[in-house]
């Protein structure tokens, strides 16, 4: 609803209007605008999980939007296929490349719609002709015999910047770019987009790193919880401005809070330490404390969770839990001493959709539930019972399948099946990830139910309010490390965002 | 003239043809559940009815009989792959294992009398222990760890006798030709098998575990189980009843053979997955996978009463379980589509 109005805009070169997808029911974007002019830098910002990928997926036809429309060059399309987008012009940039890593540079670049001889073979000798023409004119020295496999990140960043361009592109999707770059080399690569753009190329550009959307941004769109914020020319914003956009929802209470922390400590981890993923993490968690732990995607926050419990063997360090310390190794050494994991891939490594709420919720009791090797059913059906009606599980029966839950009501069968063993430590990985509103709140209920049981909550959130709102105390991940510890006074959406993003030197 | 016509009809037609297609998405609507809920009991009454149609020969005390007592040995099979592939694997050396079974039942009978036949089972068992502990243990993905067992089984029975021996234990004959009633012991053995394992699966922890990793083993190794010993048992059952069965089908032939039993292993698969068992793991009832026997035998039986030419046979049997695996999957899809939308 932000800016679409100005249709007087002539050189558009996209232009979606009601960006609407609905996953299973629950909406990823509701109704976003969003429009590229030729030349422009459109820089695309949001927290994780605001809609930013499923919008650029739509756009390059990888997803199909439940509504809304995609005009492109003067046609308006309900949505797009990925050949059709590749027809218009639409290529996409990912953080994971997707280039075939033995082949060579100028197969790479022209894989899919190699040029032919008049004979109908390849022509090998025009390809790597344009393609060494392609990478000149974007200033790279490259050799385009050189495998995909032996270059490195940066280089082959570059190489699908060049891939994109063999095709008639007049829209570039970039999607976090700067991730895997130096320094020196985000000046490259920054130098290469404004020759893009003077090209008359439109580019969506994605990042976490605020000042570089100052510096190379033409406009700037906010998304949040999958709706368009608002769009505005750069040069009439700021990082603090586009950071309240970014999180800024009024923090009326649908958390809740309960402060419950006791004065005896649950959980203690000191020095854990696992190569490239955490570097020496430290901290303790009292009975009924929630602790939270930010950070982007990819600071190591998930790592953690299993290094605590023990699925993943830490490389140095140790995991104390009521002053017992963990033999680590298999998620069994971390549940035998009361520990439960939430993971945030709930459908992956939560559930068995395909089996039963009760069959879901009794898993990890199942040895409390039997006699001998014999299930007791009515123990069984009794405990599944109870937490459907405890934790208001919307589901027909005890028998129906999870799959056919919602992410919400899946959410809580997790809770449930760890609550069900009885945990005093509860890691909980993204708890609120794919749930909408309404049950956001019940599941921040039963949190803090849990705290005033005394249960110890170690929450990794990349939901900002949700770590301000339901923290009594917040650590920030950059990187694998812990870069701030917080008090949930001291704990605000721009102290956390200051220490959980990576600091890009090329800006100063 | 045209011009005439258009006027009116097409908003007649249109109405008719939404009364149709309200009236067919609802009949569409609940043979697709029937399809999707009950599709092996549909095609299993569907077979019987095509045979009693084909040939009056079909449904004969004779006839039913002799499909029980070949179901009684393939039923025994695919119960324990049934078992493996619920719990996320397979196991492509069950015929081999018959083969290895009759072999040890016919040389050892003489000597041991019936107590040849938990030696053959325990032969069985130790073939499935060297599956199981080389998917759990070792890793190696079933397919290429249960074709390592396939070929030791069938080599280690031309290894006790190249030839063949015969059974001439007076006991094993009487056995398998026993009936109760008019039923035939053996088949009885095999429903009691069926019914015994069904128990287990509804009923026990170890079932539940079956289930539970067959379904997504990330979640339930995350939840506890043990992930390892769960599917390790799952591969003993599968030995310790591919030997049982081949104890029946020594009983039958009265001999051991080295040789027999090749490309049973696609057999089991084949009739499991006709009984609606997920090829992907996690789903599946073992009384279905019985019927699956049923339907895939009768089929077989039913073709050659009418004298279906046997290569043509292959053939058909063949689209019988591409048709099972697809359909259930079409059904599936199209339901998923209606929801989503």
């Amino acid at each position: 609803m932000t800016e679409h109005m100005d249709s007087a805009v002539p050189d558009a070169l996209v232009r979606m209007v009601g960006i609407t997808k609905n996953y299973a029911g629950v909406a990823a974007l509701k109704g976003v605008d969003l429009d590229l002019r030729a030349g422009e830098v459109h820089c695309l910002i949001g927290e994780n999980g605001a809609g930013k990928s499923t919008l650029t997926r739509i756009l390059t036809g990888a997803e199909q939007p439940t509504q809304g429309t995609i005009e492109v060059a003067g046609h308006t399309h309900n949505e797009l296929r990925p050949a059709a987008a590749h027809e218009l012009g639409i290529s996409a940039i990912y953080q994971e490349t997707d280039l075939v890593p033995d082949l060579t540079v100028w197969q790479n670049m022209y894989l899919g719609h190699e040029p032919r001889t008049r004979y109908g073979t390849l022509d090998r000798r025009g390809m790597r002709r344009s393609a060494r023409h392609v990478l000149d004119d974007l200033g790279v020295g490259l050799a385009v015999d050189l495998r995909v496999a032996d270059l490195s990140a940066a280089n082959a960043q570059l190489v699908q910047i060049a891939k994109a361009l063999t095709r008639e592109n007049r829209v570039l999707i970039m999607d976090e770019p700067s991730a895997v770059l130096s320094d020196h080399e985000l000046s490259g690569l920054f130098g290469i987009i404004r020759t893009l753009c003077d090209r008359g190329i439109g580019i969506i550009y994605i990042s976490h790193r605020l000042d570089e959307v100052i510096q190379l941004g033409d406009r700037v769109t906010v998304l949040r919880d999958g709706r368009g914020v608002e769009t505005t020319e750069v040069r009439d914003t700021s990082i603090p401005a586009m950071i309240r956009s970014m999180v800024g929802r009024d923090l009326t209470d649908q958390f809740g809070k309960v402060p419950a922390a006791r004065e005896t400590v649950a959980l203690s981890v000191r020095g854990l330490t696992a190569a490239g993923r955490f570097q020496d993490v430290s901290f303790d968690v009292r009975h009924g404390e929630i602790l939270g732990i930010a950070g982007l995607v990819g600071a190591g926050r998930s790592s953690l969770l299993s290094g605590i419990f023990g699925d993943l063997s830490p490389d140095d360090g140790e995991v104390a839990v009521e002053g017992q310390r963990l033999a680590g190794g298999s998620a069994r050494a971390g549940i035998a001493h009361g520990i439960g994991l939430v993971p945030e891939d709930r459908r992956g490594a939560g559930l068995v959709l395909g089996r039963s709420v009760q069959d879901n919720v009794t898993l990890p009791s199942i040895d409390s539930l039997s006699w001998g090797p014999f299930l007791r059913p009515g123990a069984m059906r009794r405990v599944t019972r109870r937490f459907i009606d405890d934790f208001a599980i919307r589901t027909p029966s005890p028998a129906q399948p999870v799959r056919f839950l919602s992410g919400g009501n899946q959410q809580k069968v997790v809770l449930a099946k760890w609550l069900a063993r009885g945990v005093s430590v509860l890691l909980l990985d993204e708890p609120t990830v794919g749930v909408d509103v309404g049950a956001k709140s019940e599941i921040y209920a039963l949190m803090n139910r849990l705290a005033e049981d005394g249960v110890a909550i170690v929450m990794v959130s990349s939901d900002l309010p949700e770590v301000l709102g339901m923290s009594d105390r917040v650590i920030v991940m950059s990187e694998g490390r812990v870069t701030a510890e917080l008090s949930r006074n001291e704990a605000t959406q721009e102290a956390i965002m200051e220490a959980a993003v990576p600091t890009s030197a090329a800006v100063a | 003239m045209m011009g005439g016509t258009t006027t009116s009809s097409p908003g007649d037609q249109r109405a008719t043809t939404e009364t149709t297609s309200g009236t067919w998405s609802r009949v569409a609507g609940r043979s697709r559940r029937i399809l999707g809920e009950h599709a092996v009991e549909t095609l299993f009454v569907g077979v019987v009815l095509l045979g009693f149609i084909a040939s009056p020969n079909f449904l004969t005390t004779f006839n039913v009989n002799s499909i029980l007592q070949q179901a009684a040995v393939l039923g025994i099979l695919a119960v324990g792959q049934a078992v493996v592939i619920i719990s996320g694997g397979f196991d492509l050396s069950v015929g081999s294992v018959v083969a290895l079974s009759t072999m040890v039942t016919a040389s050892t009978i003489a000597e041991f009398g019936l107590l040849s036949i938990p030696v053959a089972v325990l032969a069985g068992g130790a073939m499935g222990a060297v599956s199981g502990l080389a998917v759990t243990w070792a890793r190696i993905p079933p397919f290429v760890a249960t074709l390592a067992v396939l070929g030791i089984a069938r080599g280690l029975a031309f290894t006790i006798d190249n030839q063949g021996i015969v059974i001439s234990d007076a006991q094993l004959v009487a056995f398998h030709a026993a009936h109760v009633g008019p039923v035939p012991l053996v088949a009885l053995v095999w429903l009691a098998i069926v019914v015994l394992v069904h128990l287990l699966l509804r009923f026990t922890r170890t079932g539940t575990h079956w289930y539970a990793v067959g379904g997504n083993l990330e979640t339930a190794r995350l939840a506890g189980v043990p992930v390892a010993r769960v599917q390790l048992k799952a591969y003993l059952l599968s030995g310790c009843l591919a030997g049982l069965a081949g104890v029946l089908f020594a009983a039958r032939s009265s001999s051991g053979s080295p040789g027999i039993a090749a490309g049973w292993e696609l057999d089991s698969i084949a009739v499991v997955v006709i009984g609606g068992v997920s090829l992907l793991g996690g789903a599946g009832n073992v009384l279905r996978v019985a019927l699956g026997v049923l339907i895939y035998l009768m089929l077989a039986n039913v073709m050659n009463l009418v004298n279906v030419d046997t290569y043509l046979q292959n053939v058909l049997k063949a689209v019988l379980i591409l048709s099972a695996v697809t359909i259930p999957l079409f059904v599936q899809r199209r339901g998923q589509a209606r929801r989503a939308s």
